[in-house]
């Protein structure tokens, strides 16, 4: 059986597409907007993605499954280092915190900064 | 335009730097006792800086302690400097030349001839011309990257999916007072939960942080960027980073970019603290080390691997967070109005008030006088070579000079140099006029010829000795050139104090002396002053558009692009008198008639160009072409250089306001035009006329042939000069 890697977002997708296929392209678009918080052009851009991996066909718009859940391998994005997306990330969004490299000593170390000034307020 | 553009940002690099370097001492010094939502809130004031090309003036900014155009100054400052050396430069070859007489071919000369060779064209001009394209390609490779990076994030941000925790984000807003509604979504392609979109901002939370986060950690996340979108951070820091594209040339914007950044998430984490009643900082602490140690991949280095590590500051600065009291918040509040009024506004010691009005004409000036001082310091340059080419005898040491000047009545005049000391400074020299005959007999004459750059203003006018010298032997007097009149035998001395460094390109022609008067800032158009050899008359004759050369044999002459030459009436129109001169080093003039010149070019020579940016300079030029055709009655080219209500209301078919045609006598700018009551809601220029006419019949000044009037210039929205209309005033 073959089976088709997909990410965590196309396999939400997907979940839509097994519960009400086949099912009208139009009509996907609405769902996807009300349970994933798609645009329009995203979820085509989706769709596109999908047929091209053999995961569903759009025959005159309209849209079918190809394959079953069994087949279906989620995999975690293990996206290869992008400079220019990352790189993006930090330029335009505040984002909670950058991923650092910490070692091990380090993370000891940052846990006691932490103890120290708990104690001393005690 | 570029070159306008680039000026003015430079302008606001260098203030918004000065703002920024401010900060960080402040930072560094303070950073103890305020929070940081403190200094966050300066970083505001350097982006305005950064971004906003004007700003109010007030008698508060730091502006008036730093002199925000010190660049611009010291121009106008080396420039006046300038202006005080040349009136003696102007004329040193009449000390080391031979003295045939020939006064126009010596002034030419000393202004013309001796720009250097290796001068280039307007190097200041040519210079900022390619700095700015430089600064235009990175900049807007910088912006087109920008913008693809974005697009490229936003696009794989897009399908993000709906994360169905609405009551966590809902309770948060609350505490926050938050209330717009903001949608939450998880990602599994990032590992940072970050704030997307501009106009409509959403929380995008990374898979694994979304599923594997306990209930509290993920209210720390969200809260944190909840407090980002409530402060608008979303925007301020793309706009950031479109300011870093505009002075990516600025390494201080750079460090500022890392600081601001380091101070926008600190300030934030700050709010997150206080919005919780309990002490939450060891375990707000301890998820940011969990989260960022969670996997070790990619984002670190770059832009944010500066000084402390991130983390590790920001821990820091969440242990030692304290609640701010009522009091210190206050005394921020207060310091940063102080702060905002002090570094936000510009200096006021400027009469047209907005420093950014300023800067923008002053760059202009600024980099014009510059250019105009290149091409005299180049002069300046060269003359100081040819010295040391000719006159080889001169080995520097001041005592040994012994200048021969010129030869009258078996009497050869020369001047000796003293050496100086005592109260004389330091910059000046004091020659002593002396002469012999052949019987061996010698005469000092004078002992106070100013002497400069190893030469000296001296000629023989009439039956008297005119020089550039100093009033007395008072310390203060050697600051100040004077004209010098002294008779042949050295008696009668006279002298005529001119301002300060007054005097330039003092000539003599038939009977009269002539000089080009001293203006504040150099500005054109330059008086041109005339006094008798006795110095007792001086009359400013004419305002000249140009640098002043020389008068020789009833004309003036002066530089402007071209040579240009003027009647002493000083009212015709000025004529070209040599085209090529411009951009051309001069090697020799020859006269061969009466209004005949060889002039020979050293056809290797680098061009250089002194011309006027003067906006009346152009208005004058249409003006002029406007009344040549006048006198040709030629009124469709009258039209073309004019207004629609021109056209509409002074031109008929065999008249123009009465007039068949019209030959301009004068034509002269009224400075103060108060009393013409102008309305224009265009810029307006007003030129007085006089002009002969031969008007038709119904016109009120029939039959007369002269009158005078004046004639109103606007400037229409492409900034093209037109006539608009005349008037009686």
């Amino acid at each position: 059986m073959e089976r088709i890697k997909i990410f965590d977002a196309e396999y939400k997708f997907m979940n839509i597409i097994w519960e009400h296929s086949p099912i009208p392209s139009t009509e996907l678009v609405k769902l996807a907007n009300q349970e994933l918080g798609w645009k329009k052009s995203t979820t085509y851009t989706v769709i596109r993605r999908l047929c091209e991996r053999g995961a569903i066909k759009n025959v005159d718009s309209i849209v079918y499954s190809l394959i079953s859940r069994e087949q279906v391998m989620r995999s975690e994005t293990e996206e290869h280092l992008d400079k220019v997306y990352n790189g993006s990330l930090k330029l335009f969004f505040t984002a909670f915190l950058q991923k650092e490299k910490l070692s091990k000593d380090e993370v000891d170390e940052l846990k006691k900064i932490i103890e120290e000034y708990g104690k001393k307020e005690k | 335009m570029l070159e306008y553009i680039f000026n003015s940002l430079i302008n606001m690099s260098i203030t918004a730097s000065i703002v920024a370097l401010l900060i960080v001492l402040l930072r560094w010094v303070l950073g103890r006792y305020f929070n940081k939502t403190f200094f966050y809130a300066l970083w505001a004031i350097v982006l305005i800086r950064l971004l906003v090309p004007f700003s109010l003036p007030s008698m508060f900014s730091i502006f008036n302690v730093i002199p925000l155009h010190t660049e611009i100054d010291s121009q106008s400052y080396i420039y006046n400097e300038y202006h005080s050396n040349s009136s003696n430069m102007a004329q040193q070859d009449n000390v080391s030349w031979d003295m045939s007489g020939n006064s126009l071919m010596n002034g030419i000369n000393s202004s013309v001839l001796l720009p250097n060779p290796q001068a280039s064209a307007d190097p200041i001009q040519v210079l900022t011309f390619v700095f700015s394209w430089i600064w235009l390609i990175g900049a807007a490779g910088l912006f087109i990257f920008s913008i693809y990076a974005y697009l490229r994030t936003s696009h794989r941000l897009n399908e993000a999916v709906l994360y169905n925790n609405d009551d966590m984000v809902l309770q948060c807003s609350k505490k926050l007072k938050l209330t717009r509604k903001i949608r939450t979504f998880t990602s599994d392609r990032i590992h940072t939960p970050v704030v997307f979109g501009l106009i409509k901002p959403r929380i995008i939370l990374p898979l694994e942080i979304a599923e594997g986060c306990t209930e509290s950690e993920l209210a720390y996340i969200i809260t944190h960027e909840l407090v980002h979108i409530k402060r608008f951070d979303y925007i301020f820091k793309p706009l950031f980073v479109l300011a870093l594209c505009l002075h990516w040339f600025n390494p201080v914007m750079w460090l500022s970019f890392i600081l601001f950044q380091k101070d926008l998430e600190m300030a934030c984490d700050e709010k997150v603290l206080s919005l919780f009643d309990t002490d939450i900082r060891s375990e707000y602490a301890s998820s940011l080390i969990k989260l960022a140690a969670k996997k070790n991949i990619i984002l670190n280095g770059g832009l944010l691997a500066f000084g402390e590590s991130n983390i590790r500051s920001r821990i820091k600065g969440i242990m030692r967070f304290k609640k701010t009291g009522v009091l210190i918040g206050i005394a921020s509040i207060i310091i940063l109005i102080v702060i905002g009024a002090i570094l936000l506004t510009n200096g006021q010691n400027n009469a047209d008030g907005s420093i950014g009005e300023n800067i923008k004409s002053e760059s202009n000036d600024g980099t014009e006088k510059e250019r105009i001082y290149k091409v005299l310091e180049e002069t300046d340059k060269s003359l100081k070579s040819y010295e040391t080419e000719t006159d080889t005898q001169n080995d520097g040491s001041p005592s040994s000079i012994d200048n021969r000047l010129w030869e009258k009545d078996g009497w050869t005049y020369y001047i000796e140099q003293i050496p100086r000391g005592g109260v004389i400074p330091l910059d000046n020299y004091v020659g002593r006029l002396c002469r012999k005959n052949g019987q061996g007999s010698t005469e000092i004459l004078d002992e106070l010829v100013a002497y400069r750059n190893n030469s000296a203003v001296i000629f023989p006018a009439g039956d008297r000795i005119v020089f550039m010298g100093y009033a007395g032997t008072d310390v203060m007097d050697f600051k100040r050139n004077v004209i010098v009149s002294i008779r042949e035998d050295g008696s009668d001395r006279r002298t005529f104090n001119t301002q300060y460094s007054g005097g330039r390109h003092l000539c003599y022609d038939n009977g009269y002396l002539y000089f080009e008067g001293w203006t504040n800032d150099g500005a054109f158009p330059r008086p041109v002053c005339r006094l008798d050899t006795e110095l007792t008359k001086n009359i400013k004759m004419a305002d000249i558009d140009g640098s002043f050369i020389t008068v020789y044999d009833g004309y003036a002459y002066y530089l402007n692009g071209s040579i240009y030459r003027l009647k002493l009436d000083w009212v015709s129109k000025p004529e070209i008198w040599d085209k090529a001169a411009l951009g051309k080093k001069i090697v020799s003039i020859e006269k061969t008639s009466d209004n005949d010149y060889n002039v020979f070019y050293d056809e290797n020579s680098k061009p250089y160009i002194l011309r006027l940016p003067d906006e009346k300079r152009t208005a004058l030029s249409v003006i002029e072409k406007y009344f040549i055709s006048f006198e040709k009655s030629d009124y469709e080219t009258m039209m073309a250089l004019s207004t629609e209500y021109h056209n509409k209301n002074l031109v008929h078919d065999n008249d123009v306001w009465g007039m068949k045609w019209a030959k301009a006598k004068e034509i002269k700018l009224v400075e103060n035009t108060e009393y013409l009551r102008i309305e224009n809601a265009e810029p307006t220029l007003v030129y007085g006329v006089s002009v002969d006419m031969e008007t038709v019949k119904t016109s009120s000044q029939y039959p007369s042939t002269s009158t005078f009037f004046y004639v109103i210039l606007v400037k229409d929205n492409n900034g093209t000069w037109r006539v608009d209309r005349y008037t009686t005033g």
